[in-house]
């Protein structure tokens, strides 16, 4: 057993629980075959304008925008 | 298209048909002028004319708008029974019965705790209706009523209820996201919103305000509460022993689980406001066309007015100076 403070490999590397599942679940994506694997791929669309606040003032605006599929590319 | 755009927010929010005594209004709007003087000249018939086919322009586009938001509606339907209510069911199944469900704020604001995390899913496109401006009000309202007590974090999802919060409460502000769902919305497009629960660990309450769909005409606002991972064994006492788990690492394992669930009642919370954004403005700009349709046919029946007492003064002045040339010979 482990010590108290034990965590899981990613979530020492700095993922949360989230980040974790989304690139198990594009993995899985990957290893799919024809047709479904193109099917499945449309899914994996990811777009949205981040904006993180500190202090009452706004940081930079990032703008993430991936429309196909970032795990499993050759 | 500032200008249009203001004008037919304001013609949606009025739930009345012009009446013929608002035209009259319109009448007399000649300031300065006494009415006897008021002069039905050229200039003013061509205001009334610019005026009516403003209106005319104004009802083509919130025409269009409705039926952009009609013929999107459907499947925005569709995906909210078919995708977002299974998410937001299964997960909220956990908390009910602790006191950590869906509560629908009424006239009574609740108190909070110290310290909340306050997720906020509101739009970016306007023109719809009460959906962003209740929320704005809602949330106002929670944190003005408990502000020396509670210290909040925001993480707001759409840049409606961002702008609207943002005079008294910017200190506040964590995250904002803006155009989701742009693209079709994906699962880990509602991660941004989640790091708050990563960065600020020590608070006692989440919660998510997000709008509810009853109807195409009703929608209301619920609160949905998710107690801190370090508290869940406490706090969640009646469905925690329903249920079996790994004991070895039960403090990341409610993290994880909190993150989780928190991810899936966002998503459903997203998607279900996409379908009331669209209801209500659906109906928000089919009330606009009605009501510029209105405004349009009794300012036509005042410019025909107007024209026919300008050709009837004419007339009348012409003829009265025909008659007394005539008497003179």
């Amino acid at each position: 057993m482990s010590s108290a403070a034990a965590s899981a490999y990613w979530r020492v590397a700095g993922m949360s629980y989230l980040k974790y599942a989304n690139l198990c679940a594009d993995m899985v994506r990957a290893a799919l075959k024809e047709p479904m694997k193109s099917n499945a791929l449309k899914r994996e669309t990811i777009f949205y304008r981040g904006t993180r606040w500190t202090e009452g003032k706004p940081g930079e605006s990032v703008l993430t925008d991936f429309t196909e599929a970032v795990a499993g590319k050759k | 298209f500032f200008w249009t755009s203001m004008f037919a927010r304001s013609l949606c929010r009025s739930t009345f048909r012009v009446s013929q005594a608002s035209a009259l209004r319109y009448e007399r709007a000649a300031p300065l002028i006494p009415q006897y003087q008021q002069q039905r000249n050229a200039t003013s018939l061509k205001e009334l004319k610019n005026r009516m086919n403003t209106i005319k322009t104004i009802q083509k586009i919130t025409s269009s708008m409705n039926k952009l938001a009609t013929s999107r509606l459907k499947a925005a339907r569709e995906r909210n029974e078919d995708l977002a209510q299974p998410f937001l069911e299964i997960n909220m199944a956990f908390l009910k019965g602790n006191g950590m469900e869906e509560i629908v704020v009424g006239d009574e604001v609740p108190k909070t705790k110290p310290k909340e995390l306050v997720i906020v899913v509101s739009t970016d496109r306007g023109m719809c209706g009460a959906t962003n401006s209740g929320i704005i009000r809602n949330v106002k309202s929670l944190l003005l009523a408990n502000r020396g007590e509670s210290e909040y974090y925001l993480a707001i999802a759409g840049s409606k209820a961002a702008s609207g919060l943002k005079r008294d409460f910017i200190k506040y502000y964590h995250t904002n996201v803006q155009e989701l769902g742009k693209k079709k919305l994906s699962f880990v497009d509602v991660e941004p919103l989640i790091t708050v629960l990563s960065e600020v660990t020590d608070y006692d309450r989440l919660r998510i305000v997000a709008n509810q769909w009853e109807s195409v005409v009703a929608s209301r606002i619920v609160h949905r509460l998710l107690p801190n991972p370090k508290n869940m064994i406490d706090e969640m006492k009646e469905s925690y022993y329903g249920y079996e788990y790994d004991n070895t690492e039960e403090a990341e394992l409610f993290q994880n689980l909190q993150e989780h669930l928190t991810a899936c009642i966002i998503y459903g919370c997203i998607i279900e406001n996409q379908a009331v954004e669209l209801a209500a403005r659906m109906n928000s700009m089919d009330n606009a066309t009605n009501n510029a349709g209105d405004m349009h046919n009794n300012l036509s029946l005042l410019y025909n007015r107007t024209r026919q007492a300008g050709i009837t003064t004419e007339l009348s002045e012409i003829i009265a100076g025909a008659a007394s040339v005539q008497e003179q010979d």
